[in-house]
């Protein structure tokens, strides 16, 4: 029999103890750490102002639409949730330069991004996490294609809702973290916390700053900061619309299959001056949008079977699934 | 003894094909809609007539080979009802999973509308009566170049090819671009038969060529077995 405490997975700041029935108890306690766990305090009432803060954000995130692990809040330091397997990349979304970024391509700080910014990196302390490419992510099989899809478009839409959400609170949304966990099935959901952990956060008017760069910089009040974020956010009204998703299928004849389209459109290529084309081959792109992620379960399994019995001949055409 | 002439939306061959098999001693056809599918189960063979199914949107006969009426049809043929499809019938038993392979565009790239020879070959369908034979057919489709990845998966179960009016099979007899020539083929068990020639539009004299009617008696006799 497995002791209870093997399905305990002690983190830096969190605890995760799989319930072995689909879902699992996270733990917030009260370690604050930073660089890669080399500053570490413990802080009365951090674990439960990170707890709380995440349930609401994570419920605002449901209500557009976007699907979490979270399940219901048990006590003030504890979440149930969904029992997932994390992917080891997490994605950071920044609207305004800060941190690593400013030091990695000597960008001033407070640079506002016409467009959010996505990027991704290792889980990897031993490495100190480092910036991956989406293509090493795809080399090494941390992800597939579609995951990677997935993580991009969905980071940007948790940006949307959040962005809008503090700025109604009165604060701007630098950047922030979220890590990505996979059911059995293969689903997708936000997964972890977010938190004042996890973001930068700073207030409108003043730029003060209320996240764990006051823990970093020691400029002190931590708790009341991450309270004053909580609190911010909780005395405003906002109610998320949901957004449709779209799905961007590709359909392209597989090699050595006989393309007698694409041979038209070759000579015609050939004849329009570029004489060095080799082959052109002609596929189809469809595009499906639906209503929202979360009305349409297991989506993932469904639009597989449909693209290989429908969409696709297998025969002749592979396809490949994004989402936008 | 009752023929089901399959029509889908877009199916255009229906009437024609209705015409010729009522021209045939003791046989009653009977048009099957999607909406009354359920006819399928009330007939002894069933035909699946050319046309453009669905507007032949995303693939000929993908979309035909989705629906109701094919699970129908899938299950009659396990049972081993007599099943003979022209043209896009063809197409859609080949997306239904029905007949091994794809019918690819022509190589030609164009429409095609003329008068063939087909050469009948060895084989164990309810064709195999008229083995050896060369008939004059029409064919009329764009999709027609019949495809496998593996050559002898349709060589296997070939029922007819293109060939000369003397029956020798050669490139220049070749329409459409189809492996080895080959215009139709049958299932494993050879109650399925499926062609892109129309043996309905080769009935009656004034067609130009009756020679379909032999087609067609052998797929009614499988029928009366």
């Amino acid at each position: 029999m497995v002791g209870a405490s093997e399905s305990i997975y002690e983190g830096k700041v969190k605890s995760v103890e799989d319930l072995g029935d689909g879902t699992a108890i996270m733990h917030f306690r009260n370690d604050i750490t930073a660089g890669d766990g080399v500053k570490h305090e413990m802080l009365e009432g951090k674990g439960a102002i990170n707890c709380k803060t995440t349930a609401m954000i994570f419920e605002k995130l449901e209500a557009a639409g976007i699907p979490t692990h979270f399940i219901k809040q048990l006590d003030s330091n504890k979440l149930l949730v969904k029992s997932l397997k994390i992917l080891p990349v997490e994605v950071v979304v920044r609207n305004i330069a800060a941190g690593s970024f400013c030091r990695r391509y000597g960008v001033q700080q407070g640079t506002t991004f016409d467009k959010p910014l996505v990027e991704f990196f290792l889980k990897d302390d031993a490495l100190h996490d480092p910036l991956i490419m989406k293509s090493t992510i795809l080399n090494l099989g941390l992800a597939s294609k579609l995951e990677i899809s997935w993580m991009e478009s969905f980071a940007l839409r948790v940006n949307e809702v959040l962005r809008d959400f503090f700025r109604k609170a009165g604060m701007l949304l630098v950047d922030f973290k979220i890590e990505i966990g996979k059911d059995f099935e293969g689903n997708l959901f936000v997964a972890d916390e977010i938190s004042g952990d996890s973001m930068r956060v700073w207030d409108v008017e003043t730029l003060e700053i209320l996240d764990k760069d006051r823990f970093r910089k020691d400029l002190g009040n931590v708790i009341e900061s991450y309270t004053e974020i909580y609190d911010r956010l909780n005395n405003v009204v906002f109610n998320p619309s949901s957004q449709p998703m779209a799905l961007q299928i590709e359909i392209m004849p597989k090699a050595d299959v006989p393309n007698p389209a694409g041979d038209v459109v070759k000579r015609a290529i050939v004849n329009m001056g570029l004489t060095a084309t080799e082959a052109v081959s002609v596929g189809k792109s469809i595009l499906i949008t639906l209503t929202n992620e979360m009305a349409e379960k297991n989506w993932l399994k469904k639009v597989n079977e449909i693209c290989k019995n429908f969409l696709a001949n297998p025969l002749i055409e592979d396809f490949s699934i994004e989402v936008q | 003894m009752k023929i089901g002439v399959v029509r889908f939306p877009g199916t255009n061959n229906e009437h024609e094909t209705i015409r010729a098999l009522a021209s045939f001693d003791g046989v009653t056809p009977v048009l099957i809609d999607v909406w009354n599918h359920e006819l399928v189960n009330q007939v002894d063979g069933l035909y699946l007539p050319g046309g453009f199914s669905y507007g032949d949107f995303l693939r000929a006969g993908a979309i035909a080979a989705t629906t109701e009426t094919m699970q129908l049809i899938k299950e009659k043929a396990k049972e081993g009802t007599p099943i003979l499809s022209i043209c896009n019938g063809f197409q859609v038993t080949t997306e239904s999973s029905l007949l091994e392979g794809v019918l690819l565009p022509n190589n030609t790239t164009r429409f095609v509308c003329k008068f063939i020879h087909l050469r009948i070959e060895t084989n164990d369908s309810y064709l195999s009566g008229l083995e050896g034979q060369v008939l004059k057919l029409p064919i009329a489709h764009f999709e027609g170049n019949l495809w496998h990845p593996s050559s002898n998966e349709l060589e296997k179960y070939a029922v007819a090819r293109y060939s000369d009016e003397k029956g020798d099979v050669l490139p220049q007899s070749n329409p459409n671009g189809s492996l080895g020539n080959i215009a139709g083929i049958s299932n494993e068990t050879g109650v399925i038969v499926g062609m892109m020639p129309h043996p309905e539009r080769a009935v009656f004299p004034y067609q130009g060529s009756t020679d379909g009617r032999l087609i067609i008696n052998s797929f009614l006799e499988a029928v009366k077995c």
